[in-house]
């Protein structure tokens, strides 16, 4: 069968090559990397925002729980007979009764553990059986629980269980280990929030010390030393400045002062041991931008870039004494320029910064209320946004932040 | 790394998916200039289709683990590469509905023996004139080999949409072709 006239062109068509500049592959790996960059950025911003929704899910819930809605406990006393009687020897023997009567004649005895150090609890915390009814004798150690506490065999099971409790359960410590302290008042325990409001100041530093020096080496000539702070021109009239301006060709360097910051936060208490750390924080990145034209003529300006971010990170205690915390945690940050100057002209960010941090953190606490916090933290930016700054050259960035944390 | 230059393409796909930069520069120098022309087919304008290009080789990089070595990897890059671009002309709105007239009147095609005189570069040069749509349908046809069900589905339009556009690129190709003869004395 003869072939088509489009056929034939197709076959053509689809045997050609097209050659590529040289540095193709270059400029593709550099797309590629960014591609990476920009993906990581995507899936971390997701997971934070999920992980913060979810967190804010869980802190409403923890909220709005009623104050009177029965607890774990209270309707396991319920389910479950109280003890009737218990023998404190190398083993404790408890009585397991099932009768639900206010006075039971034990019928058989679980076994815990010898490793429970139970002792006889003090008459005055032990609510003797009513003396009309069976007594019995204090010489065999036997002791008496009225039915409406909460079930003490769960708590001595549970408590058997628990080695970190073993030092609860002492002769010094009679009434904790009865659980007295945890029976249900005429008035519903309500829930306290901890809430900490903290304010804070922070210097950064790159990790990698070539960040600090970036190699300012203007051409032969009068120049101005790369420590200048100010916009300045050097042998160039303001006439020519716009002519300088227009050329195509020149290259930038950057000389970047660290990263000044200051914050508010608030941390949550969402339990004892775990926080969730969120605020407000402006940082301010300065830097000296040399533009050295093909003509070896150059420019320095001065440049401000000014950000406020958004932290949001869980932190876990790992010390929680009195005088002294010491926690770590882990978070995401998102920044946004609000203002940016260079040379006095406005330059323009819309892309939001992502970054990941993580921190450890050290709180003197000064009274209860007032506590003093030294704090280094490691960041590493996801997305590097489009003006040149010290957080643009590398983007993990070690900050030490300081400041004092209002308890409440 | 491993040496990738004499490796078959299932080999260099694994290495690929598993990160091996020097197997993804052998990727690249594979297929990258095929792939270059093959966007050029489609956009006509070259430095949108080395944009093109990067992009469908940053996809292939991402998605080679998904190859299966029942066809050439060179077709799948090309599959990759092809879906990549109608995707974003389709995005572009430059794949624009084009009204179709009914009446398709017979056209004087070209013999083969013409054809086969004209060098590619002009072949190429010829295809990249067409209107966008019909250029589109052309390469995908008549090159790439798909069916009108496909291309219809590909590119949201009626089978009989895309067989009556192919017939007025075929028209258009024709009359260029045509043109290119009688001017070159071929």
């Amino acid at each position: 069968m003869m072939e088509d006239w489009t056929d034939i062109i197709g076959e053509e068509l689809e045997s050609i090559e097209e050659p590529l500049p040289a540095d193709d592959w270059s400029v593709l790996q550099q797309k590629y990397a960014a591609s990476r960059r920009r993906k990581r950025a995507a899936f971390f911003a997701w997971a934070g925002g999920i992980t913060s929704v979810a967190a804010a899910i869980a802190l409403v819930l923890l909220l709005i729980r009623p104050a009177d809605v029965p607890s774990n406990d209270d309707l396991v006393a319920e389910q479950h007979p109280p003890i009737e009687e218990v023998v404190p020897t190398d083993t404790v023997s408890i009585d397991a009764s099932s009768d639900t009567s206010d006075t039971v004649i034990p019928k058989k005895k679980r076994q815990i553990p010898a490793s429970v150090n139970v002792v006889k609890p003090s008459d005055d915390i032990l609510i003797a059986q009513d003396n009309a009814e069976e007594q019995v004798p204090e010489e065999e150690e036997i002791f008496e629980v009225v039915k409406d506490t909460v079930s003490i065999t769960e708590r001595l099971l549970a408590d058997a269980g628990n080695t970190n409790d073993k030092k609860e359960v002492t002769k010094d410590n009679q009434t904790d280990y009865w659980g007295l302290d945890d029976f249900p008042d005429d008035e519903p325990k309500r829930k306290r929030i901890k809430v900490s409001v903290g304010l804070s100041g922070s210097a950064s530093a790159s990790p990698i010390i070539k960040m600090y020096d970036v190699n300012l080496e203007p051409p032969q000539g009068d120049m101005t030393g790369p420590g200048q702070k100010d916009s300045t021109e050097v042998e160039t009239p303001e006439p020519a400045r716009a002519l300088m301006r227009s050329k195509s060709s020149y290259t930038e360097k950057y000389r970047h002062e660290i990263p000044k910051s200051f914050g508010v936060s608030a941390r949550l208490h969402l339990t004892d041991r775990l926080s969730i750390n969120t605020g407000l924080n402006y940082t301010r990145y300065a830097s000296d931008r040399t533009r050295i034209f093909s003509d070896y003529t150059y420019q320095n300006d001065r440049q401000y870039v000014h950000y406020l971010g958004i932290p949001v990170r869980l932190d876990w205690m790992i010390v929680n004494r009195k005088h002294f915390n010491f926690y770590l945690g882990a978070g995401i940050q998102a920044d946004k320029c609000i203002y940016a100057t260079v040379g006095g002209e406005r330059l323009h960010e819309k892309e939001v910064l992502f970054g990941l941090n993580g921190a450890m953190g050290l709180q003197f606490n000064i009274v209860p209320m007032v506590g003093l916090y030294f704090e280094p933290d490691i960041s590493y930016s996801l997305n590097e946004g489009s003006i040149q700054t010290y957080r643009s050259r590398e983007p993990f960035v070690v900050t030490v932040r300081g400041g004092l944390r209002f308890n409440f | 790394m491993a040496e990738t230059s004499h490796i078959e393409d299932n080999e260099l796909a694994r290495l690929c998916a598993r990160g091996d930069e020097k197997a993804r520069k052998e990727l690249y120098t594979r297929y990258a200039t095929y792939l270059y022309a093959l966007c050029i087919r489609y956009v006509g304008d070259r430095e949108f289709a080395r944009d093109l290009m990067h992009d469908a080789m940053i996809k292939i990089f991402d998605t080679v683990g998904k190859y299966k070595p029942t066809g050439s990897l060179k077709s799948w890059c090309a599959r990759v590469t092809v879906n990549l671009v109608i995707d974003h002309l389709r995005k572009s709105r430059k794949l624009e509905t084009v009204s179709i007239d009914q009446t398709q009147e017979k056209i004087p095609e070209p013999q083969n023996e013409e054809i086969a005189k004209i060098p590619k570069a002009e072949l190429m040069r010829m295809v990249g004139e067409l209107p966008e749509t019909k250029r589109v349908i052309f390469n995908l046809f008549c090159v790439e080999g798909y069916s009108h069900k496909d291309i219809a589905e590909m590119l949201n339009i009626k089978e009989k949409t895309s067989s009556s556009l192919l017939f007025k690129a075929r028209a258009q190709l024709a009359e260029n072709v045509k043109d290119y003869i009688m001017k070159n004395g071929l």
